[in-house]
């Protein structure tokens, strides 16, 4: 008997059956075919009758629901639009498509013939208005970010700004205008356009208070014929619901499971964006720069995501408004603050307590938000009778402030903030603490319905301390780096087809390499490592052009200057590392200035309905270098600005992208490609110091990167089971003098496969459960070829750099949340997580060394860290 | 598979994190700080794990390894020469006979005869502050050439233990001596318990320490994970303290990236020697001191 027989056909029965489905789905409305016989129904009647027999939803008002229009066909086999052109002709109706549906609409225009000379009539030119305002979350006032808009019987959509503002020229009439966004009920409303019109929506939530529940929005489409590509964008819905280390929620986890980030290390907070490095990563929390993005060594953020409403990761294609870094830009936005009650949320995990409070100062219009955080596990050091741990600390907090004014219809002032230490201390003294400080004054302006503004003034700050105490002399080291900055954006809307963004931008960067400050006996002398000056200046314009329905260009230029100023002293050095001359430079006196232009061109073709190509090429400019002896950024690492001898970064990236939207945008199909070419980048000399007061150069080697790669995702969107699948195929090579003989290696970040697979199900109202599952090729490392005795103790002999791999990487975490309470005033839930489930022994360092049970042989000793950590987290909200 | 609290996981991390190591430059302190802070956070929460893996046959290119040294001290003139071993080869040391092996200076020649396998010292001459010495080294057709000058002594005032510093896993022993200003003076200290040489060594260099007496903490420490190591009650704890040039700073210093270790800071490579013509290793002449502190 043929077992497998009726199994293949079986498959094949299957296979045809979805080829069926995709094919159905993907044909348009309008071109089905049904056969139908309607005898004297009134059009509402009609219209049911139609789509029951094909399935097709119709859309229309009260008004035509009404209508006693009565309707009589008889027709086989003809498609809709046929239909419905005969039902309607010479009838004042007229149909368009809007997404799947159909949408009827009252149309006066048809019924009237156009006289001869006579004066205004809709199409002769007498009028484009603009429809704008801002797009708001109806229960708390936040406003939302690309939330798309579009416009039935027009290819027409625009998408709401980092503000929530949006704008919309159309000619004179009557419009549907429907609205969507993540987590929001759809919405829609009959508008008439006859002046230019300010219209703020209101969108209803779709999610249950605290946890993401059924994403319901069905097939919210997908910006196919948007230029922007590399882009990947995340709601902290979704990063909430991701079963993390500790449980701590945490949107740098989540973005390195994204296609084309990789985790720096094992708990690690840094990543790595196309084979780019740690510190070439722009990372913005509201406007302002945050140079060490994480806490306790990078096993968790510095962002707290009870703050946090919407974060943006530009991989390729960074529009012409960023710059500063050369692998991508992290651009995270803070909520505003509910601005219709007051309300306390929070929660209390493994390691940290977190509470946010947030309410209205003015009912509507503006608001402010508080959110701070602290690890508590430190305070049971203190009961510890062990004298060395009850002096001990390990903690870290941050606390994260904004409040919002409305000023008028026309002006908003945001103020933001956010402060966060960490803390590694002993016996007192002995220690080191660092910390980032953020501030923001904004002033959003509306100059019209098409022009928008928005200026800012920006503070940033970065510095630690390294401090030891030794028994009557004590030795500290203190670290800054500091920024002052200025922006103005605009943003255009010129015309239906033409949206110009353009700006200016200054910095003015002031970076303390090092204040050592002795005492006592030690015999160190205090000194001061020269500050070091500059100016990062840019002034950007930029056009995304709609130049046919299925054509739409992004093109751009970002002029960059970096001028070092005094007062210094800077250097000449030799070929040998040694100081051949010195140039001392008075205060405010130009060093040197670095110009660059940078180029930001991207263009989208769609093919059709659900499909589109995208390729793009961007050229990025880094003129601050993370001197760096660990591969993860950490909190000790050095910031140096571009020198006389130190020359700006460089990375001109090009990409290429398909994107493909399947079975009525259930999935978003994504594969996208890129080449990256660096030029100037910096590594160590072998043996280097970051810690002397002489020259940094004289520790620096350069040279040239290249990275390649192509990444494939495939994410669903709707329905109870929510997530994505992204394989990354890479290769990140360095090619430095005086590393490797010269010849290219492998960086350290070089990592061939990686694959995430990410997914959320909503088991019941109650309980939702999550699982994400990684893989990855071991990380390009370095191991020896041979060993010899010097000093009696054995050491190794090294030939390629990173020439070999770390062993493979894979883990799966699973999550499960359960809500315990929910009532319109009060909601809790429980979070439960275990990380690294099948407790993989993944390789976190592989050394060698002398065997333990016989020192004449040598051994190669694995250590790996986290297995099975299982954590619990108790959230609550009022 | 052994399981160990974190802390001895995350070391190396912290190590790379304050570019500490064990040949510390600044700030010695370290070590306990991060000892301490972590063992009290996560050895609640979270092991480690360390097992022995097989990383696959490595292909050995054997180069030729040269360690010589010249002192103020008579019959410390020595030269070693070996070659690299595979690693799955055993850790004695094997000397290379048959190498001809001189030291010039001023003119002088003086060839080392070789004493025992690859070991090549003369007793009879010494090295003095301020002189130049090149070292020649010629092995079956290869020539390997160095030269070191010798600093001024910088004399070693003081080795003593702070009361409260001793602990059986770090003690630590400060030591004193007096930086000579307006000179750039490298300093190397080896460390020895009961005579047994320890692998950490500590460099200092003088650049924020210009002319003045420098206090300097050596942490002196078990460095197996056997507590029979432990250091206790009438241990010999000796400093010896050498005077170094800047070529032999160099290599001590990049002689870290060779020790073994794992990656997670800067990519181990060969370090910086001062010998030329394609041998490893290091020619030094320096001057040297000791002194012994037995705890109490």
């Amino acid at each position: 008997m043929n077992k497998s027989g009726p199994k293949w056909f079986f498959y094949l029965i299957l296979l045809i059956g979805l080829v069926i489905q995709i094919k159905s789905y993907a044909q348009s409305p309008l071109e089905k075919r049904i056969s139908i016989h309607l005898v004297n129904e009134n059009l509402k009647a009609a219209l049911d009758k139609i789509s029951k027999v094909s399935g097709v939803k119709f859309t229309y008002n009260e008004q035509i629901a009404q209508s006693d229009l009565k309707v009589n066909l008889k027709v086989q086999n003809k498609t809709i639009k046929e239909v419905l052109s005969d039902i309607f002709s010479g009838k004042p109706y007229s149909f368009t498509l809007l997404d799947k549906e159909i949408f009827i609409r009252a149309d006066d225009s048809k019924s009237k013939k156009p006289e001869a000379g006579s004066a205004a009539t809709r199409g002769s030119g007498s009028g484009t208005f603009t429809l704008s305002g801002s797009i708001k979350a109806q229960k708390t006032g936040e406003t939302l970010i690309a939330a798309t808009i579009k416009v039935a019987g027009s290819p027409k959509s625009t998408l709401s700004n980092e503000y929530g503002f949006y704008p919309l020229s159309l000619p004179s009439g009557s419009y549907y205008v429907e609205v969507r966004a993540v987590g929001f009920k759809k919405y829609s409303a009959q508008i008439d356009l006859t002046a230019n019109r300010i219209f703020n929506i209101d969108m209803e939530e779709d999610v249950n208070e605290l946890s993401t529940v059924e994403i319901t929005s069905s097939g919210s489409k997908r910006d196919l014929d948007n230029p922007q590509m590399g882009m990947e964008r995340l709601s902290i819905a979704e990063t909430n619901n991701i079963p993390v280390l500790l449980g701590e929620r945490d949107v740098i986890k989540a973005i390195q499971l994204l296609p084309g980030v990789k985790p720096s290390s094992e708990g690690g907070g840094g990543f790595f964006v196309r084979g780019g490095s740690a510190d070439q990563n722009m990372i913005l929390l509201d406007e302002a720069p945050v140079y060490n993005a994480t806490h306790l060594v990078g096993f968790f953020s510095t962002f707290n995501s009870d703050a946090i409403k919407n974060v943006t990761l530009y991989k390729s294609g960074m529009p012409a408004q960023y710059g500063g870094r050369l692998s991508s830009v992290l651009d995270i936005k803070m909520n505003d603050g509910n601005n219709q009650k007051f309300g306390v949320s929070g929660g209390v995990g493994m390691i940290s307590a977190r509470v946010n409070v947030e309410g209205p100062i003015q009912k509507d219009k503006s608001s402010f938000l508080i959110s701070a955080r602290r690890t508590y596990l430190d305070m049971f050091l203190k009961l510890s009778g062990d004298t060395n741990l009850k002096n001990s600390s390990l903690y870290f907090y941050d606390v994260n402030m904004k409040a919002n004014y409305f000023l008028g219809e026309k002006d908003r002032l945001f103020v933001s903030g956010y402060l966060g230490k960490d803390v590694l201390e002993s016996k007192g003294v002995n220690g080191i603490r660092w910390g980032n400080s953020t501030a923001t004054l904004r002033w959003n302006h509306i100059f019209n319905s098409k022009l928008f503004s928005n200026t800012s003034l920006i503070y940033s700050n970065y510095d630690y301390t390294i401090k030891s105490d030794g028994k009557g002399s004590t030795l500290s080291l203190f670290s800054q780096i500091r920024d002052f900055n200025i922006k103005e954006d605009l943003q255009w809307y010129a015309n239906e087809r033409n949206t110009i963004s353009m700006g200016v931008n200054a910095i003015y960067h002031t970076i303390k390499p090092g204040e050592v400050r002795a005492s006592g006996d030690n015999g160190y002398v205090s000194q001061d490592l020269q500050n070091r000056y500059s100016i990062e200046s840019a002034a950007y314009v930029s056009n995304t052009w709609k130049a046919s329905d299925a054509l739409s260009l992004t093109y751009g230029l970002r002029a960059s200057a970096f001028s070092i100023l005094g007062k210094g002293d800077y250097y000449q050095i030799n070929s040998d590392g040694l100081v051949t001359g010195t140039t001392s430079y008075k205060s405010g006196e130009v060093v040197k200035t670095y110009l660059n232009l940078e180029p930001r061109a991207s263009a989208a073709l769609q093919l059709n309905e659900s499909s589109s190509v995208k390729a793009s090429y961007v050229r990025n400019v880094q003129n601050l270098h993370l001197i760096s002896n660990s591969t993860s950024a950490s909190p000790t690492d050095r910031w140096v600005a571009s020198t006389n001898i130190i020359k700006p970064e460089t990375s001109d990236q090009f990409s290429l992208g398909y994107y493909k939207n399947i079975l009525d945008n259930i999935f978003d199909f994504t594969v996208e490609t890129y080449y990256k070419s660096l030029k100037n980048q910096v590594d160590y000399k072998n043996g280097a110091e970051i810690f002397t007061n002489r020259p940094i150069e004289t520790q620096l080697l350069f040279g040239i990167g290249r990275a390649y790669g192509i990444e494939f995702s495939l994410k669903k969107k709707t329905g109870r089971l929510t997530g994505w699948l992204a394989y990354t195929l890479s290769k990140s090579e360095r090619k430095i003098d005086g590393i490797n003989n010269n010849n290219w290696y492998n960086a350290r970040q070089d990592k061939t496969h990686d694959i995430s697979l990410v997914m959320m199900y909503q088991l019941n109202p109650k309980w939702s459960l999550s699982a994400n599952w990684v893989f990855s090729t071991g990380s390009a490392v370095t191991f020896p070829i041979g060993k010899y005795k010097v000093l009696d103790q054995n050491y190794f002999y090294y030939s390629n750099r990173n020439g070999d791999r770390m062993p493979n990487y894979h883990r799966l975490d699973l999550g499960a949340t359960r809500l315990l309470k929910q009532t319109k005033k009060f909601s809790s839930e429980l979070n439960f997580s275990l990380y690294n489930a099948y407790g993989r022994q993944n390789a976190y360092e592989i050394r060698f060394k002398d065997k333990e049970s016989d020192p004449s042989q040598t051994v190669a000793e694995q250590t790996s860290l986290f297995r099975f950590i299982p954590s619990v987290s108790y959230n609550f909200k009022f | 598979m052994l399981n160990k609290p974190l802390y001895l996981g995350l070391y190396p991390r912290f190590l790379t994190i304050l570019n500490f190591n064990e040949q510390k430059v600044n700030l010695t302190q370290m070590k306990q700080v991060i000892n301490f802070s972590l063992l009290g956070m996560f050895s609640i929460l979270i092991w480690s794990c360390q097992k022995i893996v097989d990383i696959g046959p490595k292909e050995n290119k054997p180069t030729y390894i040269v360690e010589g040294r010249i002192t103020n001290e008579p019959g410390v003139c020595k030269v070693f020469v070996s070659k690299t071993k595979n690693l799955t080869d055993n850790n004695q040391f094997e000397g290379i006979s048959g190498a001809v092996v001189k030291i010039e200076n001023n003119g002088t020649s003086t060839v080392l005869p070789e004493t025992s396998k690859g070991v090549y010292e003369a007793s009879t001459i010494q090295g003095t502050p301020g002189q130049t010495y090149h070292l020649n080294v010629q092995v079956d057709g290869q020539i390997f050439t160095a030269s070191s000058t010798m600093p001024e002594l910088v004399p070693l005032i003081d080795a003593y233990i702070k009361s409260g510093d001793f602990d059986p896993q770090n003690t630590i022993v400060t030591v004193r001596y007096k930086d000579i200003p307006n000179v750039k003076n490298y300093y190397w200290f080896r460390k020895y318990v009961n005579d047994k040489n320890q692998k950490g060594y500590d460099l200092l260099n003088d650049d924020f320490t210009p002319g003045t007496e420098v206090s300097e903490r050596l942490s002196f420490g078990n460095e197996t994970n056997d507590k029979v190591n432990d250091l206790k009650s009438g241990d010999r704890l000796k400093v010896e303290m050498s005077c170094i040039d800047a070529s032999v700073y160099t290599y001590l210093n990049s002689l870290y990236g060779a020790y073994g270790g794992g990656n997670n800071g800067a990519a181990p490579a060969n370090p910086i020697t001062n010998l030329s013509g394609g041998a490893q290793g290091f020619f030094s002449a320096h001057t040297l001191q000791a002194k012994t502190v037995t705890i109490p």
